[in-house]
Order: structure tokens, then sequence, then C-alpha cells
């Protein structure tokens, strides 16, 4: 998939939620018509059977995971934390070497606050991680694009 | 028409019309005419400028995108079908058994192929197929951006296709 358009505008567009001129572009574009023939497939075959999909998902609902996918800050505090500690273990290490007892080198916790690191924006890594998962999805749906 | 009283597009919308009534026929039998009518209107009012393969094109965008409105028309209200006994109607004197079984495969084709997916991306699939939730809706209450969720169903729509494809029960565009 090499279209923008093909994982996003064109699949609201076939919902209505895309502006109805999206049509000019899916017109001219093969990716898109794609989708498009795709969407209306699997909804066709999907029609008869979608109030049983319904009630199964009613019967055991997914519960909403505000920030699902959203542990990378967790993830960087501890990176930062680990690397902090082991900056300080060398540090100390090298400073009094050979050290009898390392194990007793003071290290940081790894729940305290990360050290203050300039983190690019959240909103910037959220749509990078996005753009990321979107690749990524594209390379599992089509691995020839490889 | 006489010949002479055609306009340009008209001889468009001649050269295209017999296809794309045969392809409606094979979607939608009982709407075909009705749908077939209300592309071309659509065709007429925007009245594309392209060549003879841009105008295919552009009609049979707007037919599948007018089906894929019917289809979800008839999910909102379409008839029961359940795998085991327990969630299904009193039993359709009327119905197709043929039908019935094909419709009770698919069912279950969806339902493991959905079950396979990473719960986030079936969840996306099934709110979006069986509620009135936006893809802004279900990005918010999954906590990503619209884009992901977006992303999300086309992977989940490639995967359908794919079992329903090697199901021999359709799923071929």
């Amino acid at each position: 998939m090499s279209c923008p358009h093909a994982t996003t505008t064109t699949v609201a567009w076939c919902f209505g939620e895309a502006p109805e001129g999206h049509l000019e572009h899916v017109a001219t574009c093969a990716e898109c018509q794609q989708v498009v023939e795709e969407q209306e497939a699997v909804l066709a075959a999907v029609g008869d059977v979608a109030p049983a999909l319904r009630m199964a998902a009613e019967a055991a609902p997914v519960e909403p995971t505000p920030n699902a996918g959203r542990s990378w800050p967790r993830v960087a505090a501890a990176v930062l934390a680990f690397a902090a500690a082991a900056l300080v273990a060398v540090v100390v290490g090298g400073s009094f070497a050979p050290a009898p007892e390392p194990q007793q080198v003071a290290v940081a916790p790894v729940d305290t606050a990360p050290p203050a690191v300039a983190l690019p924006p959240l909103r910037d890594v959220d749509a990078r991680l996005d753009a990321l998962q979107l690749e990524l999805d594209a390379l599992s749906a089509d691995p020839s694009i490889l | 028409m006489p010949k002479a009283t055609m306009t340009a597009l008209d001889a468009r919308i001649a050269e295209v019309a017999g296809e794309l009534l045969g392809f409606l026929r094979r979607r939608v039998p009982a709407e075909a005419e009705e749908l077939a009518q209300e592309t071309w209107l659509r065709v007429t009012a925007a009245n594309p400028d392209t060549d003879a393969a841009g105008f295919r094109a552009y009609t049979f965008t707007v037919a599948r995108r007018l089906l894929i409105d019917r289809h979800r028309q008839r999910q909102r209200r379409g008839p029961l079908v359940a795998l085991d006994g327990g969630l299904a109607p009193p039993p359709d004197p009327t119905s197709d058994p043929h039908s019935d079984a094909v419709a009770a495969q698919t069912l279950a084709v969806v339902h493991d192929t959905l079950a396979a997916m990473k719960p986030e991306v079936a969840q996306v699939f099934r709110w979006r197929t069986t509620t009135n939730l936006s893809f802004k809706e279900i990005a918010a209450r999954q906590g990503c951006s619209l884009n992901t969720a977006l992303g999300r169903h086309h992977h989940a729509t490639k995967q359908l296709v794919k079992a329903l494809k090697a199901a021999g029960l359709g799923g071929t565009p």
C-alpha cells in the first residue's frame, strides 16, 4: 500500500465519515478502489450475521481501554531509570574498583521519577507510534510490499 | 433513445449500463434496478470529466458505495442467525435451509477470524459493524487516534476477506 488514504480516509469514506468529495480520489486510485471493494464484500457477507455478532459482542463486551497500547511513558521511565542506575553503578564501581561487595552499591529504584530528560511532546510520539502501527498493520495485511 | 439526441454522457452510460446492472443483480437481486438508478443519478449529477476507463471506475465506485450503505441498512434490521439454538428466534417456515446454513457458516468463520485477531483490532470491526459508533467514537473509547482505529478496521477487513474467500463464502470483491 502506498496511498496514504487507503487505510484511513477511504475506510472512513466507506462509512460516510469522510467528505463525499473523496469519491474523486477513490475513483482514480486503484488501491482505494480495492479497499472499497473489500469493505463491500465483507459487509455483504456479514450482513445476515450482524445481529448475531452484535449479540455476541454484547454478551462478552470488551471494556474500553483508555490509552490502550500507550505504555511507552512507563517503559521510557523504566529505561531511563535503569540507564541512570547503570551509570551510577559504573561511576561508583569505577571510583572504588575493585569493589569487594558490588551488590551493596546504591542503585536507584526503578519506580523513582526518571531524570529530567527532554522528551518529545506526547502528541508527536503518539503520532509516530500510530504511523508505525499503521505500517505494521499494512505489512501484516500485505507482506508482499516488503 | 435515438442516437441523434444522445448526449456524450448518455453514450457513456449506455456503454456501462448493462455491466453495472449485472454487477448489482449478483449482489442485491431485488434492489438492483433501484440501485442502478441511484447510481446513474449521482453519476449524471457529477458528470465526471474522465476517459472511458475512468468513467467506468467512477460509476462502479459510486455503486459500491451505495451497496455498502445498503448492506449497513440491512444489518440494522437483519434477521437473527445463531450458531447455537440459544440465541435464535423461532424458526421461520419460509426460510431457506441453504441460506441459513451459509449464514451459520459465515458467522462461524467471522467469529473465528475475529477471535484470532488482536482484541483491539477485532473490537473496532465489531463496534463499527454492529453499533452506530463512529470511528471517532471508537477511537475515543479505545484511547487511540482516529487513524489507528481506521487502520485496525482496515486490517480486520483484510483478514476477513481472506478467511471468507478461503472458506468459499464470498468475500471476493
